[in-house]
């Protein structure tokens, strides 16, 4: 490479005319690059620039005035002179206004990033001019770039995807928490909605009724949640080292027949296990039939739990052992035969080496279980439905789970303000374990010793 | 030294024999149920007296109440929406967050398993929401949106296949003066197949199993989506009457999956192995 350009660099972005473009970029986007020729991408940023002022001028702004109040005027009857009939005049629909307010920050957001974009392409104009290299923006340069940073434009659509379909949805959820959006008295269109700080925060932890039901159905989901991930993850283990082990024949017909279990729609199953275990399913047919009594293995207040845990673990065991097929078979077999020279017996080399092996391997995998199992709506929805009812519990039964009491109370009571406090703490939970799990993990922080 | 010829012990079989019986006796229960003449569920018999198909024939010829065959095409046509548009999105982003570095990125992944984290229920009333507010309510195109947008979220797993494929592989490809997108078609898609049989076996097979978003955004009855449809077949007041029906509904839709993920076992094993043994 030549060294003539090595002094020409730091003298073209120091002068006076690099620096008055970087001036102007950071004042109004797009003003730089004119400022040093180039004409198409700075006629591209400036319109962009305008659109935006243009767009927060008319709507934003205003969508962002009543993202502050959430709407002031209620609808209300109002008599129509000519008819003399009272019409409902309609009011401001609070929550359309708080989807518009995130929307408006989000795309705000956005622009901000464009706006940095556009700083950072125009140093990097000032560095190529300075080297006299073309920088003229082509279709072909265009492409190019588009090329090499290929992250970006890979990126982009899933990145725009997940922002209006998954970001969004959350932050407005989250803010719900901190309303009052409930039945019977503010619920748009008929009535307004109004931000009240941590109100309903305050309301699960020291209303009454709500408060009783929210700390036992927490009590409840942990213990299933740790129950049905550790009976699971273990369960599938033993059998995915049985089914592999030497000597076993037919590996891929047992395989099979988990596959079978794994591949059949999961409410099927559900639906299915639910009238296996029906008062008058075929289970208790059969105990009658030998003079045994009947169970009421979905509506008493404690066989149901176990109940339930059971068929959470029969349903999470194929996919758990599909899952760790492959993990115990990349264990090395040298560390067995070494084991096995130095004496070790079947116990000792199970727990010396497969399983902190599988651990080490698994432990993102033991993660997003914990994290379904806890949130594992299915199950209890379609078995029970959340049964058997107990007197005094808010909008929620025995077997519910955080996650299903959420279901209640936002499609049955409509107390939508609780059931977004209680998404949030079902939120800080699981992420207050997984970070923690994470963190230490060895398997995350040594990500780049695996490439 | 001599070669033994293993033989694993007996206690293995038989375990492995027990879980298999046990694991299978409510699908083959299910499966007899369809067959069923009487479709009664409150008989005592495990084998079915007497067989006959006509709850098979009656899903596709009496579809006053429930109509079987326009649920199968609906959720036909979401799942290969779906699939067609997740598939594209979750292996663009997970190859992107693979093999490029980039300011940022540690940032995103972290960002994207946080909001896996809350509730999927959460964002769905919010996304009824949104939906409202796009006038795109109680139609199949949104539930095809909802499912596949997020998609880019879960990309761990792909992630973890492109993550075994050495970065080397890309470096020599550069070096032969190819591009990201030409190595990415090129080299590495062909060898990703298990992969992405995995993910549009997964996609494919979601919408069909999904219950919740379809309910909540589905209110026209001939806009339902098996899941649905089933769903309300068996719901307390309808379980005794339509229940051989319901059986049999049941079979129809899980035998083509099954079949579906038996035939590509390898992949489906492959995929999810490789994705989490990179951990």
């Amino acid at each position: 490479m030549s060294t003539e350009t090595k002094p020409l660099q730091p003298v073209f972005t120091r002068s006076p005319k690099a620096r008055l473009s970087l001036k102007l970029g950071k004042c109004f986007m797009g003003a730089g690059h004119f400022a040093v020729g180039q004409f198409v991408k700075g006629a591209l940023f400036s319109i962009a620039e305008i659109a935006f002022i243009l767009f927060m001028v008319f709507v934003g702004g205003g969508a962002l005035v009543k993202f502050v109040t959430l709407g002031d005027k209620a609808a209300e009857l109002v008599k129509n002179p000519a008819t003399g009939m009272f019409e409902l005049m309609e009011g401001d629909h609070s929550i359309f206004y708080m989807i518009y307010g995130i929307a408006v920050l989000i795309i705000a957001a956005l622009f901000v990033l464009l706006f940095i974009y556009s700083l950072s392409d125009l140093k990097k104009c000032h560095e190529l001019m300075a080297k006299n290299l073309n920088v003229k923006f082509t279709v072909k340069s265009a492409l190019k770039a588009a090329d090499e940073k290929f992250y970006a434009t890979m990126l982009f659509l899933p990145a725009l995807g997940a922002i209006f379909f998954s970001v969004l949805p959350l932050i407005f959820m989250v803010l719900l928490a901190f309303t009052n959006y409930s039945h019977p008295n503010h619920l748009p269109p008929a009535s307004l909605v109004d931000w009240t700080g941590f109100s309903s925060f305050v309301k699960l932890f020291t209303l009454e009724s709500v408060s009783g039901t929210f700390f036992s159905v927490l009590l409840w989901t942990v213990v299933w949640a740790v129950t049905t991930t550790v009976l699971g993850f273990f369960g599938g283990l033993v059998l995915a080292l049985a089914i592999e082990k030497k000597g076993v024949k037919l590996k891929k017909l047992w395989r099979l027949v988990f596959l079978v279990n794994f591949a059949v729609p999961q409410f099927v199953s559900l639906l299915v296990m639910r009238y296996f275990l029906y008062t008058f399913g075929p289970v208790n047919n059969f105990l009658s039939a030998v003079n045994l009594p009947t169970v009421n293995f979905l509506s008493h207040p404690v066989i149901s739990k176990i109940v339930v845990i059971g068929v959470a673990v029969w349903c999470g065991i194929p996919a758990n052992m599909l899952l760790l097929v492959g993990v115990v078979n990349n264990i090395p077999d040298e560390l067995y035969e070494a084991a096995k020279i130095d004496g070790a017996n079947k116990v000792r080399s199970f727990v010396s080496i497969t399983l902190p092996y599988v651990m080490f391997m698994s432990v993102p995998v033991l993660v997003g279980l914990f994290i379904s199992n806890f949130n594992n709506f299915g199950v209890i929805f379609f078995l029970t439905r959340g049964g058997p009812a107990l007197q005094g519990m808010y909008y929620a039964g025995k077997t519910d789970l955080l996650i299903n009491w959420l279901y209640n109370l936002t499609m049955d009571a409509k107390q939508y303000d609780i059931a977004s406090a209680i998404g949030i703490i079902i939120f800080l939970v699981s992420a207050a374990i997984s970070l923690t799990v994470y963190a230490v993990s060895p398997s995350y922080r040594s990500e780049e010793q695996f490439q | 030294m001599q070669k033994k010829l293993i033989k694993a012990p007996v206690g293995t079989y038989i375990f492995i024999i027990t879980m298999a019986v046990v694991w299978s006796i409510p699908m083959v229960w299910i499966l007899f149920a369809s067959f069923r003449a009487d479709g009664s569920l409150v008989s005592s018999d495990f084998f079915p007296r007497e067989i006959s198909f006509r709850h098979f024939i009656s899903l596709f010829t009496d579809t006053s109440t429930y109509n079987y065959p326009k649920w199968v095409l609906n959720t036909l046509y979401v799942s290969i929406g779906t699939c067609i548009l997740s598939t594209f999105l979750r292996i663009l982003t997970a190859y992107a967050l693979s093999k490029a570095r980039f300011r940022g990125r540690k940032a995103i992944m972290k960002f994207s398993l946080i909001i896996g984290m809350f509730p999927g229920f959460m964002a769905m009333i919010a996304v009824y929401m949104l939906l409202s507010v796009l006038k795109m309510l109680d139609t199949l195109e949104a539930l095809i949106l909802v499912y596949s947008a997020g998609a880019g979220l879960s990309f761990f797993l792909p992630k973890g296949f492109f993550d075994t494929i050495n970065i080397s592989l890309n470096e020599a490809a550069k070096i032969d003066g190819a591009g990201n997108f030409t190595t990415f078609i090129k080299i590495i898609l062909p060898l990703s197949k298990p992969i992405l049989v995995y993910t549009v076996l997964i996609t494919f097979a979601g919408p069909w199993m999904d219950f919740l978003l379809a309910k909540l955004i589905i209110s026209s009855n001939d806009k339902f989506t098996i899941a649905m449809g089933l769903t309300l077949m068996s719901t307390e007041s309808n379980i005794n009457q339509y229940f051989g029906k319901f059986a049999a509904g049941s079979v129809l839709i899980a035998v083509p999956i099954v079949i579906l993920y038996a035939s590509l076992q390898k992949y489906i094993t492959g995929g999810l192995s490789a994705g989490a043994t990179k951990g």
